[in-house]
């Protein structure tokens, strides 16, 4: 066992994770700032391979935070908003702008130096495009600038918490198979979501939209810890390219690309936020096919480029060499590939305020693990930075604490079981049970007959499977610890989607025994934190808060 | 170059090397071991000629390896299920 002291522990070196160690060490170099990646700094996270648009950006003089506020409810949240940290994330939007541009990433201007704008949601435009496929790479470059001791390769297990205050983490180097104690006086969590949830239907559990890597890790930590968590009710779901599972990109669609159904019937409604288009798609199991075949050579052109320039371009690349895909003849099949947990594109995290503190002493979360629904990259970048401020002046403040060594002790003792252990079940089939349950009981459409047979699976994997995981190596020890976390989650998302007995935001959440959006009842925020007495799993609400 | 290599695990795995995410040049592969350190799933690994491949079927294929090589000695191709 090893163990550390720091002023500031960040879990994951992703976007929000390596703007939190910069923000941090930009309060005050002399603190003593941590972050434990689970890969390599260098290329982590959903960003490893960059992004191509900053896609929340509110630009002075020709936008307003109130704007984007109404948009992102209008479109995406339906009423479940806290105002306040959309404003917010809004508010400070530019000045990240600026501050990548200063870190060399180029954002596409026009003629006139202005910067190109691209809709987010119809006729709302706050997308600007950036040559972002460096990003990871330059992060990790300030993050080393300003000496933050990184660990790579070690991934957290869980934090060290008396349901009131959060004191470190304890964490596993996945290399040597080494259990390290960090004691930390501030902690930030920023694990990105659950992405490991859903199976899709290609069958493959690592073809997923978000990296894979985040199999909830955060989520299921800080629910452990008595943190207050939300939104786990929403599912990440929507079209994908079949079986590649990634968007070709957006900034083409208004070019005058069509989508077909599969009697070759256009559909002209948004399929990205239109509810009952959606949901007619799904309930009729339809295909949706994009179709450019129409357009002329020099649009074909421009497209081409989009495509295989995004964020994702080898992968896109490659799976059209692979399937013999031209767009000039042929359609790009589309389905609702996979569901999801995540803070950026979806509606799930642990909830925070406008300091990104959560309902901890001493922790802070930030990006798709923290409760911001929609905030999709900008969001990361803002509040990882907030985060990044928070945890630094709190940590200025106090002294690291005597902690429960007892607690310790069990914890690497649970740990390092499945190695232990000398027959079992392997991981990587148990997280194909687990998730293939998933699947069939969580994807809307469900009821409640089908929420609470997902509840008993998850009962008897929590009683009897988890504590039957047998790991070779340090490597699928790891798998085995994240299958878990998948299962808290799990069980998160069953119970939210028990308590909320409407359907408001179509496909994510569609209940067939309660179709009908319900504001009467239902303009509320549904909630979950763990009894620290029994252990046990509490469901309640909060009003949506408007800015005053 | 890690000591405790499974040889008899390496031959199997590169017998299926046809489903790999990755396609690999062995002449060009000089060991350095970037991919290996950077792939963001870390599924990769050297073999007991130094030589790189894959150990676990986890790819995400964002294709990192390839962006990182510096001696272009790894493509990526997709895993067989997502071909």
């Amino acid at each position: 066992m090893k163990t550390l002291k720091t002023d500031v522990l960040i879990i994951g070196g992703g976007s929000a994770g390596c703007l939190a160690a910069i923000a941090a060490k930009d309060v005050d170099s002399s603190l003593d700032v941590t972050i434990f990646e689970k890969g390599h700094i260098r290329r982590s996270g959903s960003l490893a391979t960059g992004m191509d648009a900053l896609n929340i950006v509110v630009i002075p003089g020709i936008s307003t935070p109130e704007e984007y506020v109404k948009a992102v409810d209008k479109y995406l949240l339906h009423g479940i908003i806290d105002e306040e940290l959309h404003h917010l994330l809004a508010e400070r939007s530019f000045a990240m702008l600026k501050k990548l541009e200063r870190w060399g990433i180029e954002f596409e201007k026009d003629d006139n130096g202005q910067y190109v704008l691209y809709e987010l949601f119809p006729d709302e435009k706050f997308i600007v495009p950036m040559k972002g496929w460096n990003l990871k790479p330059i992060l990790a470059r300030e993050v080393a600038r300003r000496k933050v001791r990184v660990l790579n390769h070690t991934m957290a297990t869980s934090l060290i918490s008396d349901f009131r205050r959060v004191y470190g983490a304890t964490g596993i180097d996945l290399r040597t198979g080494e259990f390290i104690v960090c004691l930390a006086k501030a902690t930030i969590l920023a694990t990105g979501g659950c992405a490991r949830f859903g199976i899709p239907p290609s069958g493959y559990l690592f073809g997923t939209f978000d990296f894979p890597g985040n199999a909830g890790d955060g989520y299921a930590m800080a629910y452990r810890a008595g943190a207050i968590l939300a939104g786990f009710e929403y599912l990440q779901y929507w079209l994908e390219v079949k079986d590649l599972n990634t968007p070709l990109g957006k900034e083409y669609w208004e070019l005058g690309v069509k989508y077909l159904d599969s009697k070759g019937n256009e559909i002209h409604d948004d399929l990205e936020y239109s509810d009952p288009t959606l949901v007619r798609l799904l309930m009729n199991r339809e295909t949706v096919y994009e179709k450019f075949s129409h357009l002329p050579e020099k649009t074909l052109k421009k497209i081409e480029q989009i495509i295989f320039s995004s964020e994702r371009k080898l992968p896109i690349i490659r799976f059209f060499k692979e399937r013999r895909l031209d767009i000039r003849k042929d359609l790009i099949e589309y389905d609702f590939e996979e569901i999801c947990l995540c803070g950026g594109h979806g509606a799930t995290g642990v909830k925070i305020d406008s300091n990104a503190r959560t309902s901890l002493e001493g922790l802070y979360a930030a990006g798709d693990v923290a409760y911001v629904p929609g905030q999709m990259l900008t969001g990361a970048f803002v509040f990882g930075e907030i985060a990044g401020q928070s945890a630094a002046n709190y940590a200025k403040t106090c002294d690291t604490s005597d902690i429960n060594w007892d607690f310790i002790h069990k914890e690497e003792k649970r740990v390092f079981s499945p190695i232990k252990r000398t027959y079992g079940i392997k991981p990587s089939v148990f997280e194909f049970k687990l998730r293939r349950v998933i699947t069939q009981y969580l994807t809307p459409p469900r009821n409640e007959k089908k929420l609470r047979t997902a509840l008993w699976w998850i009962q008897r994997f929590k009683t009897e499977d988890v504590n039957r995981l047998k790991a070779n190596d340090w490597h699928e020890l790891g798998r085995a610890i994240e299958t878990e976390f998948i299962l808290d989650c799990a069980e998160m998302a069953a119970r939210a989607a028990l308590e909320r007995k409407e359907t408001r935001w179509g496909i994510h959440d569609y209940r067939s025994d309660f179709p009908e959006r319900d504001d009467k009842n239902w303009l509320k925020h549904v909630l979950i934190r763990i009894d620290p007495e029994t252990g046990e799993m509490i469901v309640f609400t909060s009003p949506v808060k408007r800015k005053t | 170059m890690s000591a405790n290599i499974d040889r008899e695990k390496c031959n199997e795995r590169k017998t299926y090397a046809e489903i790999w995410p990755v396609e690999i040049d062995r002449e060009k592969c000089d060991g350095c071991g970037v991919c290996v350190e950077i792939c963001p799933m870390d599924i990769l690994r050297l073999d007991e000629n130094g030589k790189v491949y894959v150990k676990y079927d986890e790819c995400w294929y964002c294709g990192c390896c390839e962006l990182e090589c510096p001696r272009k000695a790894i493509k990526l191709r997709l895993p067989y299920l997502v071909r």
